[in-house]
């Protein structure tokens, strides 16, 4: 790989971090617009059949604790009726059950509990919640009944509390920094964490786990992932632990997987093939909804990430539906807003994260196939801003191209609304606060085919756009896709025309970047400046900024940028092995060989520092060192880097001074299957060298020739004149080898 | 004095009630240390405010710092006040560590036979009675009505009953008796 080939897939490395918003509360502007219901576009499918208000009846005397209630409660209800959970009193006994045998009969008929937001039979989640009707019957004839025990030797015990992480130890805890102190009494806390992820390279999330440390006071929380220093600047800014608020800023849903807790639920594992990607230096953001209790509580949350070494080879797409012209006067109610997207690709509907505050009071979420047919996505009658989840399909739906996702959402701002925020009731808009309102639903697809995600991800950007004109935001957004999808002339129009919106380092650090990849090296540096000059303190941005530098020839301003940004992040292996490659390009190599071995030291597992090392060790005759770092960047690379990488090694092996008859056979081997998948003029002359190490001369000079044959044209002077010289070698029946010569400081 | 005050005009008493009105037979309880207490005691003061509690209702809980200001305010207005935990199983000492935590220092009771249960038909924690000397029981019932139900509250009560009462007593008129439905734990009955 060269320099510039190297660069381009840093670029893209950093700009692939989540590419679409994922409902962060954080945008848009209200309008005067109100959807009354007959003006929705769409009509819903048919609802189900009112679940039956009248419970079946059990016969009374057929319901016992042992055999019947038991089981009930101990399965859907001890996980948090438990000591040290988030649920009040325990349930796992008898006695314990007995004791609450009439409030269990009430809430569990109001469908209070166990919590639950979806009403059933609309769609089918991954760990539902809830009782079925006769479950709620026989609870309520057994109180009724007088609570008899039954064979209480034969009731089943109940489930056994699972102690520490529910996966086993994670590979990576992340804290908060230092405890939360929720106060005695008033309205609820949202809070938003900062947690620095201190891993020392990039990593594969395979699972999660969220464990806030004082159940008592955690409502439920989301996790967000923040590539950019906004959130830990706004904790900063902010007094106490992290900044409040439910507007989450420039983070982003971790993976697009909408990972959330609520008392009582599972690990989020990530779809198979689907772990997402932690880089060295990213925050996690955990927004977190907590309770007053009538003291003064600490509350300390964490985070514990599970690894893989799977790369995801799935990629999912978020897409949001939002409508943000919501404005619902003081004491009205059944006032609607509907939003919807055309699906341009095949999907799998994966999952979805349903939102809104605290006066939304009925969503339906739909799909509408392309011939015509309407499926329910969720449906919820009484929408409880408190009991918001995110929801895993059980058998995710297939979505057509041409499906069109649907989201309606309807409001009540009368003071008959108990979870009114306002009283009396006031005017309500579109807003990021909880007293504010909003109404989206974030769906994770996954495209069935590989240009789906980039037909999806446009339309997404189009419509976010348009929904947004005025806010610099969608401009960042669509330029983004745009640049993934390597359009870039295009994506930096858009970044232009959002700076001529709002001066935003946002939008300076991604056009710069755009103009790097378009080869307008220049015009970056001015942006780069920009947007170091608001966020000095972004190792990353300091680190793109160096390889404009770098384009621009400007190296040793590029070296100060790279020494800086490691500053900032001592473990950045990938500034390392810039700023080693800078060195090496000018001469001094020793500094460079120095810098390849910190990025070693970084990350010990990733392979770009010894593939750096022995590629330079080899030029300077220290093919044994060489080797021997060749073969450990093997062992940690991924699979498309291994072609190249075998190439390094065989052009290690054959060129040794000392080469011994099986490192030239193993030489040629490595370059024959090099030659299978790539072929370009290194190919050709590593081929080459290694047949003349094997003392096939014939061939090897074929090689050499084909070689000379790609190194045509202005600026392959170097190469022709190596390749020639070998080619003279070859002619003479000699083989290439390097020798050891000292290696400049 | 409120003994010199008129009581005023009173609906008709509903029957479950009816016992309540005028003159309320006192129950005795214990307090954390074992001593006997008499509720409602009126050599003690005019007016007795009890709230039914015990340590472990998160909505009881919620009310603490509440309960506390209403403490604080009528208090020196000459209302005496009694925190009542009806669960037999809560021992002084669990009491005494919920006290603490929640900042309570007023008299703590225990109705470890339910007998103020019974004489004032209370059916949850958190929930408050109110005794007169010249009117028996004049409220029972929520604190306010900030909870509507399980997991329905508003951000803010729009009816603060129990300030209502407290502050007609202390401007000098007793109320004929009222009740309102208190949200929260159920108190279960005695085994």
């Amino acid at each position: 790989m060269n320099m510039s080939q190297l660069m381009a897939t840093m670029i893209a490395l950093i700009l692939m971090s989540c590419l679409v918003s994922c409902g962060a509360d954080s945008e848009g502007e209200a309008s005067e617009s109100v959807t009354a219901k007959d003006q929705l576009l769409f009509d819903c499918p048919e609802f189900l059949p009112a679940a039956e208000s009248a419970l079946p009846s059990v016969p009374s005397g057929s319901i016992n604790f042992a055999s019947h209630v038991a089981p009930i409660i101990y399965k859907n209800c001890s996980g948090c009726h438990r000591p040290g959970e988030s649920a009040p009193f325990s349930f796992l006994n008898y006695k314990q059950i007995k004791r609450r045998a009439r409030q269990i009969v009430e809430v569990t008929k109001s469908r209070f509990m166990p919590p639950w937001g979806p009403v059933p039979g609309y769609a089918d989640f991954k760990e539902t919640r809830g009782l079925n009707n006769l479950e709620i019957a026989q609870i309520a004839q057994w109180t009724e009944d007088g609570c008899p025990t039954g064979d209480l030797s034969q009731a089943p015990k109940p489930p056994v509390k699972q102690k520490g992480w529910s996966l086993g130890p994670p590979d990576f805890i992340v804290k908060m920094p230092e405890p939360f102190v929720v106060p005695a009494e008033g309205t609820d806390e949202f809070r938003n964490f900062v947690m620095p992820v201190l891993v020392d390279s990039r990593k594969y999330v395979r699972a999660v786990e969220i464990r806030p440390r004082n159940l008592r006071v955690a409502h439920h929380g989301v996790l967000n992932l923040d590539n950019t220093s906004s959130s830990r600047e706004r904790a900063k800014e902010a007094s106490g632990v992290g900044f409040p608020g439910m507007d989450l800023g420039l983070s982003q849903a971790a993976g697009g997987q909408f990972i959330g807790w609520t008392p009582g639920k599972k690990p989020a594992i990530s779809p198979k093939k689907m772990a997402w990607e932690l880089q060295r230096g990213c925050d996690l953001v955990l927004n977190m909804h907590m309770v007053t209790t009538g003291k003064p509580e600490k509350i300390s949350c964490e985070v514990g990430l599970y690894f893989t070494d799977e790369a995801p080879t799935k990629e999912s797409v978020t897409v949001l539906l939002r409508n943000n012209d919501i404005h619902v006067p003081a004491g009205v109610k059944g006032i609607w807003v509907e939003d919807s997207f055309e699906l341009p690709a095949t999907v799998q509907l994966l999952r979805i994260y349903p939102h809104a505050h605290y006066i939304g009071n009925e969503m339906r979420i739909f799909a509408i196939l392309p011939g015509g047919k309407k499926i329910w996505l969720f449906y919820d009658d009484d929408w409880d801003f408190n009991w918001q989840d995110q929801y895993e399909y059980a058998n995710p739906p297939r979505l057509p191209r041409g499906t069109r996702l649907v989201v309606q959402m309807s409001f009540d701002n009368t003071a008959d609304n108990p979870r009114n925020p306002n009283s009396p009731p006031i005017d309500i808009n579109y807003g990021p606060q909880s007293t504010d309102e909003m109404a989206t639903c974030s769906f994770m697809v996954l495209p069935v085919s590989k240009d789906g995600k980039a037909a999806i991800a446009q339309a997404v950007a189009l419509k976010k756009k348009a929904r947004q004109p005025h806010d610099w935001r969608g401009h960042v957004f669509l330029g983004k896709v745009l640049v993934e999808e390597g359009k870039i002339e295009e994506a930096i129009k858009e970044f232009e025309s959002g700076l001529a919106r709002s001066d935003q380092p946002e939008l300076h650090s991604n056009l710069a970047n755009a103009l790097v990849l378009a080869g307008q090296g220049k015009r970056a540096l001015r942006h780069y400046e920009m947007a170091v000059g608001a966020w000095p303190k972004d190792s990353l941005l300091r680190f793109n900024y160096g390889i404009g530098l770098i384009k621009e020839g400007q190296k040793s301003k590029a070296v100060k940028q790279l020494q800086e940004s490691l500053k900032l992040d001592p473990y950045f292996a990938d500034a390392y092995v810039l700023l080693g490659e800078t060195f090496v390009g000018a001469g001094r190599v020793g500094a460079g060989l120095v810098c390849f071995q910190k990025a070693i030291q970084a990350k010990p597992k990733e392979y770009k520092g010894y593939q750096k090392l022995g590629i330079t060790l080899t030029s300077f005759g220290r093919n044994k060192d060489a080797i021997l770092s060749l073969r450990e960047a093997l062992k940690h690379a991924p699979n498309e880097a291994k072609a190249a990488l075998k190439g390094n090694l065989a052009w290690a092996l054959v060129t040794n001074r000392a080469c011994t008859q099986a490192e030239a056979v193993e030489g040629l081997e490595l370059a024959k299957e090099v030659a299978l998948s790539m072929d370009n003029l290194q190919v050709q002359d590593v081929l080459g060298a290694a047949y003349a190490a094997n003392q096939q001369f014939d061939q090897a000079i074929k090689s050499v020739e084909k070689a000379l044959g790609m190194a045509r044209g202005p600026g392959m002077e170097g190469h022709r004149k190596g390749l020639r010289a070998r080619r003279d070698l070859y002619r003479q029946l000699k083989p290439f080898r390097f020798m050891a010569i000292a290696i400049p400081r | 004095m409120l003994g010199l005050l008129s009581c005023g005009e009173k609906p008709a008493p509903k029957p479950d009630d009816a016992k309540l009105e005028q003159t309320v037979k006192p129950v005795v309880l214990l307090n954390l240390a074992g001593d006997e207490v008499q509720v409602p005691d009126f050599s003690q003061s005019n007016c007795q405010v009890v709230v039914f509690s015990r340590v472990d209702c998160p909505i009881s809980n919620r009310y603490a710092v509440e309960v506390g200001r209403i403490v604080a305010e009528y208090g020196p207005q000459g209302i005496g006040f009694h925190m009542v935990y009806v669960d037999p199983d809560e021992t002084p000492e669990l009491i005494n560590k919920h006290r603490q935590e929640y900042g309570y220092d007023f008299s703590a009771l225990r109705d470890t036979k339910h007998r103020l249960v019974k004489l004032t038909n209370a059916t949850v924690t958190p929930e408050v009675a109110v005794f007169c000397r010249d009117g028996g029981m004049v409220y029972r019932g929520r604190i306010d009505d900030q909870y509507v139900d399980f997991g329905k509250q508003r951000r803010q009560p729009n009816k603060r009953d129990l300030r209502d009462v407290l502050s007609s007593i202390v401007a000098g008129t007793i109320p004929a008796f009222s009740s309102t439905k208190a949200i929260g734990c159920y108190i279960e009955e005695l085994e």
